[in-house]
């Protein structure tokens, strides 16, 4: 009677222990997968402000035109995750075409350093350098010049602003 | 009586195996491509902070 009851008990142990050994060989303590997060190359120009008309049209007797300024209607924005990097500008017109003379420079910049104040053409030239992974902005500065000796008409300028390596 | 408690036990020891046994599982994946899109505000501005997959693009059990 005892060998049977135990032979029980043996065919009962026998019956459960792999349900606790199995219990453990198909469950996973861990698991992994891929998340993956790119940033591609930014950057990001852009004039806010519209376009800008400058007029001449006073003068002291005896003395020349005086220049026309404007620092208030517009402003260059960018953005840069790259390093070394610079703002050049450029006119549609070339300095033959052109009656008059249109100056350029950045003020209260952020982000970056102004150039001195360049006198525009159809090659491009430095505005804003050292610009480097950063988030900035100026106002831009237009001065219109004319002498006596220009007589009168206007000079349409397609000014472009590009953020370009230094 | 003792083979009661004995089928008892083996039984008690037996789901204790279950429960300690830890399980998890993650499926599927996420890829983010971050660009000029994700400006706050174009031009002058700084990168959206937080990126977030969308709903059970990423399960777990």
């Amino acid at each position: 009677m005892n060998t049977k009851r135990n032979l029980t008990k043996v065919l009962l142990l026998a019956a459960f222990l792999p349900l606790c050994i199995t219990s453990h060989i198909f469950s996973a303590a861990t698991d992994n997968h891929t998340v993956t997060v790119t940033l591609t190359v930014i950057n990001e120009v852009a004039i806010t402000g519209g376009n800008v008309t400058l007029t001449i049209n006073t003068a002291v007797a005896g003395g020349e035109p005086i220049d026309e300024v404007d620092n208030s209607t517009c402003d260059l924005d960018w953005t840069t995750n790259e390093a070394s990097k610079k703002i050049t500008v450029v006119s549609s017109l070339s300095a033959a075409a052109q009656n008059f003379t249109l100056l350029v420079v950045a003020q209260n910049v952020t982000g970056g350093t102004a150039a001195s104040e360049v006198t525009v053409d159809d090659s491009a030239a430095d505005f804003v350098t050292g610009i480097s992974t950063t988030t900035g902005g100026c106002d831009l500065q237009y001065t219109g010049q004319a002498l006596m000796s220009d007589g009168t008409g206007s000079d349409v300028h397609t000014i472009t602003y590009t953020l370009t390596a230094a | 009586m003792k083979n009661t408690v004995l089928i008892l036990l083996l039984l008690l020891i037996s789901s204790s195996g279950i429960c300690w046994a830890a399980a998890i599982v993650v499926s599927g994946s996420w890829a983010e491509t971050i660009d000029a899109s994700d400006l706050q505000a174009g031009a002058g501005s700084d990168l959206i902070d937080t990126y977030e997959s969308t709903a059970n693009e990423v399960g777990s059990g």
